[in-house]
């Protein structure tokens, strides 16, 4: 009992209750290393050497994975749980060979997919990888980035033969479709011939979002023919959902009382609320995603991606433009303090607190200025000759206009 | 300067174009109009002196409402001289309306389209009786309202093609070259080559670092107008247009009833490229604001609600944020909401909920 308690300790940062990072390999993992948690900011095995090689690159193949044989029978217990899934996400984010070729994410204007690709966009060039975009929403890209102007393309062909040019000159690539909806509704194109191009041809990381707010168009020639979203799931090999941290928490807190979840942006059916006030949470993003093995068998969990600070990067060898992460920071839900049972109870209690009432029963600074200026009837009889028997004690406001027949009783 | 006092304290940072390059999307609905809040955009773009540039040039471009109207507007509501400001070259107006819709019924005669040249070049035509022209005058209304084509007395009718072709021609001749440009087609081809000179007609006049705000007011009611066009080839001319190395922001005006965010249960096509369009726009902008009606119902001092709401991560940084700055990233972070009062003279009140009352 004491020996695992001892191994865990080596792969759980203490403080923070994360795991160490799963860079190295399987083998060197279980030899005892030094407390040397972070790693290195030039690291030869983690940054690609000589991704980009203009003179007839040789392109990786794929090869099946070859995989240590596991006692299967064996259940995880808690921390191993935890590692093991964030050591799925992780390489997933770190596009790790293999991990997923295609990636599905899903986002709504709740909470978009931004800070989650960009992460996988910094930690693709951290790795030397070549991080081409295909845009459909925005036109200016940081340095480094190559991207494919793809709103303007007019057809199929011609789009899987630009981004063939941007991917010709390096061994790995992640390539990112910033909308999957946008690119099926392209003349010709072919989701499957975009999948072996990428995946198949170049060996690399397909990555796609698509918003889930957006309406599927009819399709008056082939109505039976499955929605575009059902096939995309179909082919992915993981799929992300995006959600808002606040939401998940407020959906949260709505469960422990038994009530109702509430909804957001659209679904709230306001006029004219088109995004609601919590969306796009700063503090970080939260990932509900399945990962789907070789086998056939899903493997789902939810993830939180805090937001990132320049802090938790190495600085950037010459030549590079991002520095190596320094620790894996993306973490379990459940681990996450503000979610865990602390942070959801006092908020639950605060909701408890609230009377509900269709009034706001705050007073603001001014309100409780003009409330400490009401001369009430009985400190005014207290002075002088105590009150002038039953005169009516009112200070006309603004809005009041003297009705003379009230007063004549 | 005396414009800072026309933007209300609270709005000024929203109201502000954002440093890094963006699009941004204004949304309204039927009973609550942002036409006052473009007007804000508009002074704060035209005349702000610090963060080193001199502000931004401007390219309205209005598929809603004629030249006049967003003229007195902005007389009234920010004191900004839309004629002054076309003179110097940092402000162009497109009109999408009157060479599209008005001229379009050939039963009626066009009588709003004749009236804003009417106006602004009073010497070239006199012929109609000046009674009229406060009748015809666009007046504040709900947005989406055409003003109908009225049944003039059967004597105006043949006068009035006459007219309209006089004004055109001086429009194409003399006007152009003040800033004023006029869409003649419903063709996106022709759509992006009229905006694409209206932006370059003011760069070329200045050699400054002056980037250029262009806005773009209701274009859904393209989709309407011409069912060919479909939501991605509209936001394919906008990020087109913001490739041009001049245009720095592109703020996009469109509706946000309640039939275009849930459509009935069998949506119409109509209703299906309109939210597609607003949703995709709402996921490429950096910033979205939004004006709707109370949602309390009506109160006489208060005339709608204003929310903000920002996606702080963006591509150019990709979103690392530098740490020094988060103090008032907690107060940032999330969306904020004010409510207004428009006033009768065009100033504009905006305070917190419950922070109303008289002062």
């Amino acid at each position: 009992m004491e020996a695992t308690i001892r191994v865990h300790q080596q792969f759980i940062n203490i403080t923070t209750g994360l795991p160490k990072p799963l860079g190295r390999s399987r083998k060197a993992q279980y030899a005892p290393k030094p407390t040397n948690t972070v790693r290195a900011r030039d690291c030869n095995s983690w940054i690609k050497k000589s991704n980009f090689r203009l003179d007839g690159v040789s392109k990786r193949k794929r090869k099946p994975e070859g995989r240590p044989a596991r006692n299967a029978m064996v259940s995880l217990n808690h921390w191993q749980h935890q590692r093991h899934h964030v050591h799925l996400m992780s390489r997933v984010l770190n596009i790790r060979t293999n991990a997923s070729p295609f990636t599905l994410i899903l986002d709504d204007l709740n909470q978009r997919a931004l800070p989650f690709v960009c992460e996988l966009v910094r930690r693709g060039l951290s790795r030397n990888v070549n991080v081409v975009v295909v845009a459909f929403e925005t036109t200016r890209f940081p340095g480094g980035v190559r991207h494919i102007p793809a709103h303007a393309a007019s057809n199929g062909d011609q789009l899987l033969l630009q981004l063939t040019r941007a991917m010709d000159e390096a061994k790995e690539s992640l390539v990112i479709v910033d909308s999957l909806y946008e690119l099926l509704q392209i003349e010709g194109i072919d989701m499957s011939a975009l999948f072996n191009l990428v995946a198949g041809k170049f060996a690399s990381t397909l990555v796609g979002v698509y918003h889930q707010d957006m309406l599927p168009a009819q399709d008056a020639q082939n109505p039976y023919a499955p929605q575009t979203l059902d096939l995309l799931k179909y082919l992915a090999t993981s799929i992300v959902i995006c959600k808002s941290f606040a939401h998940v928490l407020a959906a949260k807190v709505a469960r422990e009382r038994s009530l109702a979840e509430p909804t957001y942006g659209l679904l709230q059916g306001a006029e004219g609320v088109v995004e609601c006030l919590d969306a796009n949470d700063h503090r970080g993003i939260v990932l509900e995603a399945e990962f789907r093995r070789k086998s056939g068998r899903p493997e789902s969990e939810v993830y939180f991606l805090r937001t990132a600070h320049p802090s938790d990067y190495n600085v950037p060898v010459p030549g590079m433009i991002f520095g190596t992460l320094k620790q894996e920071f993306v973490a379990l839900l459940e681990q996450v303090p503000a979610y865990g049972n602390s942070g959801v109870l006092a908020l639950i209690n605060l909701a408890a607190d609230d009377i509900e009432s269709t009034f706001n029963l705050g007073l603001t600074e001014k309100q409780k200025q003009a409330r400490e200026g009401v001369v009430l009837p009985y400190t005014d009889a207290q002075k002088g000759e105590g009150g002038e028997g039953g005169r009516i004690l009112y200070d006309m406001g603004v809005e009041d206009d003297f009705d003379e027949e009230e007063d004549e009783i | 300067m005396p414009p800072s006092t026309r933007i209300p304290p609270l709005l000024q940072p929203y109201v502000h174009l954002p440093r890094n390059d963006s699009l941004l999307l204004l949304t309204s609905t039927l009973g609550a109009t942002a036409n006052w809040l473009l007007i804000r955009v508009l002074c704060d773009a035209l005349n702000n002196p610090e963060d080193g540039g001199d502000g931004h040039n401007v390219v309205l471009v209005s598929w809603m409402r004629e030249y006049e109207f967003w003229r007195q507007e902005a007389r009234k509501g920010a004191a900004l001289d839309l004629e002054r400001l076309k003179k110097e070259g940092r402000f162009a107006f497109v009109d999408g309306l009157s060479e599209l819709c008005l001229d379009a019924s050939t039963n009626a005669p066009a009588t709003t389209s004749k009236s804003a040249p009417q106006i602004t070049a009073t010497s070239t035509v006199g012929g109609s009786p000046t009674q009229k022209a406060p009748q015809i005058l666009p007046v504040r209304g709900p947005p989406g309202r055409i003003v109908p084509a009225r049944g003039l007395p059967q004597g105006a009718a043949p006068a009035s093609p006459a007219l309209t072709s006089t004004s055109v021609q001086t429009s194409s001749t003399t006007r152009s070259s003040l800033g004023h440009h006029t869409m003649k087609s419903l063709d996106i081809a022709h759509l992006q080559t009229t905006i694409t000179t209206a932006i370059s007609s003011l760069t070329f006049s200045k050699s400054t670092q002056r980037k250029t705000l262009l806005i773009l007011d209701n274009p859904d009611l393209l989709l309407a107008l011409n069912p060919t066009i479909s939501p991605s080839a509209m936001t394919s001319l906008i990020l087109t247009l913001h490739t041009l190395p001049s245009v720095s922001h592109i703020l996009t005006h469109m509706q946000s009833d309640n039939p275009f965010l849930s459509p009935s249960t069998r949506p119409q096509p109509l209703e299906t490229s309109h939210h597609n369009l607003l949703v995709k726009l709402a996921h490429m902008s950096s910033r979205v604001l939004g004006v709707r009606v109370l949602d309390t119902g009506v109160a006489r001092d208060v005339s709608g609600v204003v929310r903000v709401t920002e996606q702080r991560v963006g591509w150019m940084d990709l979103g690392l944020h530098e740490e020094g700055k988060n103090g008032d990233r907690a107060e940032e972070g999330k969306g904020r909401e004010f409510l207004y009062q428009v006033k009768g003279d065009g100033s504009v009140r905006v305070f917190e909920r419950g922070a109303g009352g008289e002062g």
